[in-house]
Formats: structure tokens, C-alpha cells, sequence
């Protein structure tokens, strides 16, 4: 178990510039997601504290010791990676315990920790097989062996369970948590993919090209994203976000409409903002007084939820309905609830909050979205 | 199998291509066993078969020690290329550095440079080494070859990174990856080029020319040619060294056989 610290990470590929400057310090035992899309820079990250990779600039430390330098099998990290790269000439045995073997381990010793370590991931019987024999699932498994049986400080993962099943997925995103749990070893998940995210993170790093735009629990980044990147990022389906600009009184104007008439935002008059609204918190209502009216030209329900896709005045929208809700009519208008609004500066993407004193002066309700929405 | 009428002419024209190819291996051996007054005789089968001829080719030269001889130059050849094209695949794979991709043309244009553009300057330098009429003359000029490095460097290029890397995590260094992770994966490129590196030492004759003074000191390729003369070859004892001097490269064909047909079929899939 090791505290990691990175300081002013960078690294370039020739032109490219994959990580821009990354401060991150994760606490010992603490199980840390990575988060962001494809190409971003979150591999590259990983592979950076593994020592795969050397840093363009900046320190990466384990335990305040910098390990700049240090070979990867000298850090005391295990990596699981991707597609296994489990070492096809050995067998499910000799590729657990190929680490201490390197490590001049004996031999009866490390046969008994390779049989405790399959043990614990329910793959005795499988030690005398080739990797070329084994499902994915169980491929995946004696990767997690292979990195669990030299106690590491840390464990690193790539996207391990990207080339799984939906079911398999969900059962080792388990496992592995449960392993954490038992273990407590300090641990970097990286993945592009939310659910699993917010689900394992202790706390959620959120990446967009090269540089981190939000670091917090996984609940916490959810309900107040830090820039508009992360609104759109996290939340499926997608946080609607409606460009808007700001009043000379401090309220948010969408061509002529007015939602929201009660929040204050402290911003220049004419400042042009993203209006970012969670699907599950728009109501809908009948057309009345001046606001936009909608019509729906797609209704997916999904089950446990019904999706409505919803066009008005040059305004895409999407609503999330319970499945016992009552059916929506063709055309509507919406109420946004005020508790319910995120605001982004569309020059910098970054988070406006309401201005609570004016706000509470002009005495807008305190409205809860979550128990609107269930409306 | 549900197309058999069509595979017939496929097989008609392998057997034609394998008989093409076999005969003058079939006619080698039956020449071999003639005896002087049928060597000329174009029946398919000796009237009197006879063991003389190789009673005299083993009179005539020594030519267990000259198959000795060749068997330990062709093997160390083997091993020397096999060594010197991992080492430097392995290099070139791992660590590329800025030219990499001229380092590998020039390594490929190499295998382009004629044997009559290198032979003099080898000749002097072997010389001077004190390395003529010995077997180690014959090795070292061939002990790397570019056609070595380029197989195992196609081979090593579509190995996975990851795995390498695993093996980095591991704790493992540059040359127990090598030994322990890269080479054992490489097994049917291994076995490929043992066996091309092998055969070609083997069938060497210039080289082997220019350098042996004395036939105890002989590969086979000179050995042959113990039997050529201005009044005329002596067909019969050539023929019987010849079938001597291609027995050793039927047996390691027949050793490997399976891995040379898959290192050949997958290079084919490519
Ligand atoms: N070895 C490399 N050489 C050049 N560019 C690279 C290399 N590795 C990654 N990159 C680039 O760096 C960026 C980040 O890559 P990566 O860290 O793999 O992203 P992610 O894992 O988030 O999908 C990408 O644009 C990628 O093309
Ligand atoms: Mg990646």
C-alpha cells in the first residue's frame, strides 16, 4: 500500500501532447478511477506511474519517494492490462508465478503462493492450462493473479474488462472491489466507461485531452460538475445543455424565454452560457405563457424508463420519465426546476453557480429536482 | 471434400510437380549403386546394384571426417545466425532509436551484396588471422546475416508490446525477456531459419574453396569434387558422396519438418 503523488505530469509523443500538466495525490488504499474518452490520455497516465512510459516533466512519486527513473519492476506496481498480455508460452501457473520467479523465489514456495493466490480467484483448476485454453473471463482472472501474488504497493488497470461480456462485467467489476476490500491495496482504475466508474470509485479523476477537469467522489462529481466537459461526460442519458446568455438583472434568457425566472447568476449582461439540465429533472407541462413548446419525435422506453427525444424553437431535448408515468402529450412545454440548474461559461466551459444571496432575496423556491422529477 | 471432382487435376499436378522433384534425387541414389560398366545406362533400376562405389568414396577421401567437418560448420553457422539475428531483432524492436528505419535498409541491402564483392577482402583478413584451413575460417564471415536479423524482426514486431511490458512489471530485464518471454514464442521462425541457415552453410563451396588446403580440413561441397577430373567425372563415386553428403540434411528435415511447413505457411498467410 502506497500514497501516490504526481506533480506537474507531462508527456509528449513528438508532436502530440498526450498529458498536460496532472497534479493528482491519491491517498494510500484508496481506489481511484480514472475517467474520460478515448484518446485522452488516461493510458498513457497509467503507464507513467508504472514507469512503462518516462515523464516529459513533472515527478511521480509512491510514498513521497520519486520514482523518476525507477524501472517498472523495481516500483512495486502490478498492472492488469487490457487484452490480459498474459505470456502464451507458459501455463496458467508458470504466468502467476513468473514475477517470483524473476524475484528468485524458490520453487516449493512459490508453487504453494501460486495455489493460495488461484485460490482466492477461484482458478485452481485451471493452473496446468495455456492461456490459448482459457475463456476471457478466466484469461482476466490469472491477470489479476498474475498482478495480485507479489503484494504490489499498487495496482494499476488498464480497461480490464472492456473485452468482457455485460454479464462477466458486472461480476468481476464485484470481484474486484471485493479484492480491494480484502486487500486494501492502493489501486488506479483506468476505463472510458461512466458506469463502471461511478460505481467502483472511491473517487473519480475526470480527464479530457490531457488534463484532469474534475477530481471528487463519484456522487459529488455527478451533482456538481466542474465544467461543462464533465456535465455532458457523466449522466446517461446525456445532461441536456441549452445555449443561453446571461441578463443585465443576472438572470438566463434563451432567446425570449425566461426559465428560471428566480436564480441570480453574477455574470456579465450578454454573457453566453450553457443551461445544463439532467433529463430526469425536466417536467413536462402544458403550453402556457411564454416559453417554448416541444414536441416529441422520439419515445424510447427502455423498461425502467421511458426516454423522450424533443424538439421546439431550435432546442433538442431530452426528458426521462418513470415507466408508470403518465403518457406524455405531442406537444408541451417544460419547467426546469432551479435547484435543478447547471451553469457553464460557454468561452470556458467552466461552472457558474447561482448567486445564493440574490437568489434567496428574489425568494425562488427551494426546489428539489430529485423528488420533482419523480413527479 | 464436397468438391472432390475439382480437387482431382489439383492432385494430378502436385504428384507431376513431386515427381519432377524427386527424380533427380531417385536418379542420384541409382546412380550411386551402379557399377562402373552401367553408369551410362538410363534403366530406372541397376541390373547389379552394388555398395562399391561408397566403398570407395570412403577409400578414396575421408569422408566421415569431411562430414564431420561439415556438420560442425554448418551447425555453428546455424547457431551463430540464429544468435546474431535475435540479438539484433531484438535491438532494432526494442528500442528504436532515429534512423531505425535506415539501420534496416541498410541491414537489408546487405543481403544484395554479391559473395565475389567481400571474398578478397575476407580472404586477406582470414588470413591474417591465422584462420585458413580451419573451421572457424569458414564460420565467422557467415556468422551474421541479414536475412536473420529481417525474418526475426517480422517475427518480433507482430509480438505483443503488452506482453513484453507484463514481463517489465514483472521485474524481468532486456535479456531474460529475450530468453525467457520473446524467444520461446518464436519457435517456428526459429526452426525456419535453423534449417535455411543450415542447409545453405551446408551446400557452401567457394568459400570453403578458397580457404581448405588440406581435405582432412575439407567440407563436403570440395569433397564432391575430389571426384571431377579432366579425363572425366567419376560419376558413380560422386554420386555415392553426394547421396553420403545429403543424408544429415534429410534427417534434421525430417526432425523439424512440421515447424519448417508451419513457419512457411503462416509467412505465406501474411
Ligand atoms: N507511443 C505513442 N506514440 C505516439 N502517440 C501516442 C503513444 N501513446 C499514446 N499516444 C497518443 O497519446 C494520446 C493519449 O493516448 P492514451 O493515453 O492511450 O489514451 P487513452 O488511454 O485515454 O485512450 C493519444 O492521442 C495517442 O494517440
Ligand atoms: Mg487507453
Amino acid at each position: 500500500m502506497a500514497a501516490i503523488e504526481l506533480a506537474g505530469i507531462e508527456k509528449r509523443f513528438g508532436e502530440s501532447h498526450a498529458v498536460r500538466g496532472v497534479d493528482l495525490a491519491i491517498a494510500s488504499g484508496e481506489f481511484v478511477v480514472i475517467l474520460g474518452p478515448s484518446g485522452c490520455g488516461k493510458s498513457t497516465l497509467l503507464r507513467m506511474i508504472a514507469g512503462l512510459e518516462a515523464v516529459s516533466a513533472g515527478t511521480v512519486s509512491l510514498d513521497g519517494v520519486p520514482m523518476n527513473g525507477v524501472e517498472p519492476g523495481r516500483r512495486g506496481c502490478a498492472m492488469v492490462f487490457q487484452n490480459y498480455a498474459l505470456y502464451p508460452h507458459m501455463t496458467v501457473a508458470e504466468n502467476i508465478g513468473y514475477g517470483l520467479r524473476v524475484a528468485g523465489v524458490p520453487k516449493r514456495e512459490r508453487e504453494a503462493r501460486v495455489r493460495s493466490t488461484a485460490a482466492m480467484l477461484d482458478i485452481e483448476t485451471l493452473l496446468d492450462r495455456r492461456p490459448a485454453a482459457l475463456s476471457g473471463g478466466q484469461r482476466q482472472r490469472v491477470a489479476m493473479g498474475r498482478a495480485m501474488i507479489r503484494n504490489p504497493r499498487v495496482f494499476l488497470f488498464d480497461e480490464p474488462l472492456s473485452n468482457l461480456d455485460a454479464i462477466l462485467r458486472q461480476q468481476m467489476r464485484g470481484e474486484i472491489k471485493r479484492l480491494h476490500r480484502e486487500l486494501r491495496t492502493t489501486s488506479v482504475f483506468v476505463t472510458h466507461d461512466q458506469v463502471e466508474a461511478m460505481g467502483m470509485a472511491d473517487r473519480l479523476v475526470v480527464m479530457n485531452a490531457g488534463r484532469v477537469e474534475q477530481v471528487g467522489p463519484p456522487a459529488d462529481v455527478f451533482r456538481r460538475p466542474a465544467s461543462r466537459f464533465v456535465a455532458g461526460f457523466i449522466g446517461a442519458p446525456r445532461m441536456n445543455l441549452i445555449d443561453a446568455a446571461v441578463t443585465a438583472e443576472g438572470t438566463l434568457a434563451v432567446g425570449g424565454w425566461r426559465p428560471c425566472d428566480g436564480l441570480r447568476f453574477r455574470a456579465a449582461a450578454g454573457r453566453a452560457v450553457h443551461l445544463g439540465v439532467r433529463p430526469d429533472a425536466l417536467a413536462p407541462m402544458p403550453p402556457a405563457g411564454g416559453g417554448p413548446v416541444f414536441t416529441a419525435d422520439l419515445v424510447e422506453d427502455l423498461g425502467t424508463e421511458i426516454h423522450v427525444h424533443a424538439r421546439g424553437e431550435g432546442i433538442d431535448l431530452i426528458l426521462q420519465r418513470h415507466a408508470d408515468a403518465p403518457p406524455i402529450d405531442t406537444s408541451f412545454a417544460v419547467a426546469i426546476p432551479p435547484r435543478a440548474v447547471h451553469l457553464f461559461d460557454a468561452e470556458t466551459g467552466l461552472r457558474i453557480e447561482p448567486d445564493a444571496a440574490e437568489t434567496l432575496r428574489q425568494g425562488a423556491p427551494a426546489w428539489d429536482a430529485r423528488r420533482h422529477s419523480s413527479i | 471434400m464436397t468438391n472432390r471432382p475439382r480437387q482431382l487435376p489439383v492432385h494430378a499436378m502436385m504428384i507431376v510437380l513431386s515427381v519432377l522433384a524427386l527424380f533427380p534425387v531417385y536418379w542420384m541414389i541409382v546412380t550411386a549403386l551402379k557399377p562402373e560398366t552401367e553408369i551410362f545406362s538410363t534403366a530406372l533400376w541397376p541390373k547389379a546394384p552394388s555398395l562399391e562405389n561408397f566403398g570407395y568414396v570412403l577409400e578414396a577421401i575421408p569422408m566421415l571426417r569431411i562430414l564431420w567437418n561439415t556438420a560442425l560448420m554448418a551447425s555453428a553457422t546455424a547457431a551463430a545466425q540464429v544468435l546474431t539475428g535475435l540479438l539484433a531483432a531484438y535491438a532494432l524492436v526494442r528500442w528504436p532509436f532515429p534512423g531505425v528505419k535506415l539501420a534496416q535498409a541498410v541491414i537489408g541491402l546487405s543481403w544484395l551484396v554479391p559473395f565475389q564483392v567481400t571474398m578478397i577482402p575476407n580472404y586477406v583478413l582470414a588470413t591474417e588471422l591465422g584462420l585458413r584451413d580451419t573451421i572457424a575460417g569458414l564460420v565467422i564471415p557467415n556468422a551474421a546475416a541479414a536475412f536473420a536479423v529481417i525474418v526475426f524482426y517480422n517475427a518480433m514486431r507482430s509480438f505483443p508490446k503488452e506482453v513484453i511490458e507484463a514481463a517489465r512489471m514483472d521485474g524481468a530485464g532486456a535479456s531474460r525477456i529475450l530468453w525467457q518471454i520473446v524467444a520461446p514464442n518464436m519457435r517456428p521462425a526459429l526452426a525456419a531459419l535453423t534449417v535455411l541457415a543450415f542447409i545453405s552453410a551446408w551446400n557452401e563451396y567457394f568459400w570453403p574453396l578458397l580457404l581448405t588446403r588440406h581435405i582432412e580440413n575439407a567440407v563436403v561441397q570440395i569433397g564432391l569434387e575430389m571426384f571431377m577430373s579432366q579425363e572425366g567425372n567419376q560419376w558413380g563415386p560422386m554420386m555415392a558422396a553426394a547421396t553420403l553428403a545429403s543424408l544429415p540434411i534429410l534427417a534434421l528435415y525430417l526432425v523439424l519438418h512440421r515447424q519448417i511447413i508451419d513457419s512457411f505457411m503462416r509467412s505465406g498467410l501474411k
